[in-house]
């Protein structure tokens, strides 16, 4: 954890989606920070906090090393790394849904005797729910583009997020089952949290100050 | 055969030479000195046994760690992935009423599968104590203060020892007793160890609304000092029951103790750390250290092990993983070779010989 400056609470934000959601509720929170041009770690303006702007996948292994003592970041992206941490404050933005899809009327019925492929960016998550549902599955892993999967024949179903179903449409799949809320997530290295609980609590309690 | 593929190690274990492996067998042998002094005598446990003795008493996610293989007679064995639990079998051996109490120490590798990303955790070594055949305050405060000894000794005074008791969890969810409660029981452990509060808000709603109170929530939330622990508790004295509140004191009392002898800032009283282990019964607790992203050592009570071997006897220790610690940059100053190495370079070797012995003599390390 030798990243971890003494005198900052250290936070790892996602890029994408939703670092313009955080950027606004932190400042609703009187956190007021801003990334200029490529900078990639900035202060606030009170100068207690660091902000480091990583890739969203990357997000949970800096706060697991300790690199960041805090992350913002989606339940889907701590899913897939299974690493375990504090989830100390829910956001109000930022919730998705991961959900499985296939092409309309596509869907394959369950007395059907073959093994289902599914191709998804969040293989962990998508085997971790066939399973309990006791269904064997193929998983296949993308990196980009799922839909593409079922209208090139590749597989029968994907398991991604959706936010307003625009792309499914667009591609002409249909949700079949929403699997899970995805939600956003204050999270904690446990370690650094056990030897940073006041600053963390202290930083925690603004946050649900900004939720009223 | 391709020497990239012949040097290849298999995961989960580790190999390491040298100044690294001198520093490690140099903290170990003062760790067990240090035990030595304290009352405490080795214990070497066998590197297997038998998978089906042990498997009941470990958790989940310890079960799926292990390495299990079948030996000639066909029996399922599994590899030591736990010194606590090898020891308390092999203490149960020789167990009597008449050598009780019983202080025992180890140092020994450990082998459980890890991942290449939980490669970090270095859990690979443990040193550790264990008092057994004695119960109460007294016991508990030895071992934790033979633990603040040992982080000492290492040069890490300034890591963090939070305290808490599995019994807590035990009073305040006795609800949740029962098989057929398990799943909730464990689910709500879970949601204590990370701190998920929302979840165990939920889960108590759910399942046992009769049980749901802000104070559950306020009391496995809190860290922080005797006194402070004090202050909670006048304020929520009359909705507990009394064996919580009497744990409650138990562990203030434990603080206050501590106090006196002057190392209660190294220590917080922190109600979340419940025991990763099912085996734990009472005291519980880790450390932590700034510069290391898990715990470095962990112990707690277990009054319950030693009965699954046949024998009943309290017991209470701990472990400290010692491969996380040999890399501070204090414990390494510390430990390293004293002095450089003297490569003598005159002709004779007999001169050479006499030579080094009168420098060994006085301490000086010398090659001939």
């Amino acid at each position: 954890m030798s990243g971890v400056s003494e005198d900052f609470v250290t936070i790892a934000l996602p890029k994408g989606r939703l670092i313009d959601s955080i950027g606004n509720y932190l400042s609703l929170c009187g956190c007021n920070f801003s990334f200029t041009g490529r900078e990639l770690v900035t202060i606030d303006s009170e100068n207690r906090l660091k902000f480091l702007l990583v890739k969203n996948a990357d997000l949970p292994i800096y706060v697991k090393h300790g690199i960041a003592g805090l992350g913002i970041c989606g339940e889907d992206v701590i899913a897939e790394t299974g690493y375990e941490f504090y989830k100390l404050f829910e956001f109000s933005f930022g919730s998705t849904r991961m959900c499985l899809a296939c092409r309309k009327g596509d869907k394959v019925s369950p007395d059907r005797q073959i093994k289902l492929k599914v191709a998804t960016k969040f293989p962990v998550f998508a085997e971790r729910y066939f399973h309990s549902m006791g269904v064997p599955v193929e998983i296949i892993k993308l990196s980009g583009s799922i839909e593409l999967a079922p209208i090139l024949g590749l597989t029968h179903y994907i398991v991604d997020l959706v936010e307003t179903g625009n792309t499914l449409k667009e591609n002409n799949l249909e949700i079949v089952e929403v699997l899970s809320w995805v939600k956003v997530y204050l999270i904690s290295n446990p370690a650094y949290y056990k030897l940073n609980y006041k600053r963390v609590d202290d930083f925690v309690r603004r946050l649900k100050e900004g939720r009223h | 055969m391709d020497r990239r593929k012949l040097l290849q190690i298999p995961k989960g274990t580790e190999s390491f030479q040298l100044e690294e492996a001198y520093l490690h067998r140099k903290i170990e042998n003062s760790l067990l000195e240090l035990f030595n002094l304290w009352g405490y005598l080795p214990i070497e446990t066998p590197v297997f046994d038998f998978y089906d003795i042990y498997s009941r008493m470990m958790n989940t996610g310890t079960r799926e760690k292990v390495y299990r293989l079948i030996d000639r007679n066909g029996d399922l064995l599994m590899l030591r992935s736990d010194i606590t639990l090898f020891m308390a079998k092999q203490i149960g051996l020789i167990l009597s009423d008449d050598i009780l109490p019983l202080r025992v120490c180890y140092a020994d590798t450990i082998l459980r599968y890890q991942s290449n990303e939980d490669i970090s955790h270095n859990e690979f070594f443990q040193v550790g104590a264990e008092l057994i055949g004695k119960n109460g305050i007294e016991a508990d405060l030895e071992i934790i203060l033979l633990l603040v000894s040992s982080l000492k000794l290492l040069g890490i005074s300034e890591s963090q020892i939070h305290i808490g008791s599995r019994n807590l969890f035990g009073f305040c969810f006795s609800g949740f007793a029962g098989e057929e409660n398990d799943s909730v029981r464990k689910e709500a452990l879970q949601a204590i160890r990370v701190r998920d509060w929302v979840e165990l808000k939920y889960l108590l709603e759910k399942y046992k609304p009769e049980l749901f109170c802000r104070n559950l929530i306020d009391l496995f939330s809190f860290i922080g000092t005797g006194s402070e622990l004090q202050d909670l508790l006048d304020g929520m004295n009359s909705n507990l029951k009394k064996e919580t509140k009497e744990e409650i004191e138990y562990l203030i009392k434990i603080y206050a103790y501590l106090e006196k002898l002057d190392t209660a800032e190294q220590v917080k009283i922190d109600l979340s750390e419940i025991g990763g282990q099912d085996y734990y019964t009472g005291l519980s607790f880790q450390v932590y250290l700034k510069g290391v992203d898990t715990s470095i050592a962990s112990g707690g009570r277990y009054n319950n092990l030693f009965s699954s071997f046949g024998y009943s006897a309290p017991a209470a220790g701990f472990s400290i993983m010692l491969r996380k610690v040999e890399q501070i940059a204090e414990t390494v100053k510390r430990f390293k070779p004293a002095g450089s190495i003297t490569f003598l370079k005159d002709e004779d070797f007999l001169v050479r010989c006499r030579k080094a012995d009168t420098m060994r003599a006085s301490g000086r390390i010398v090659c001939l």
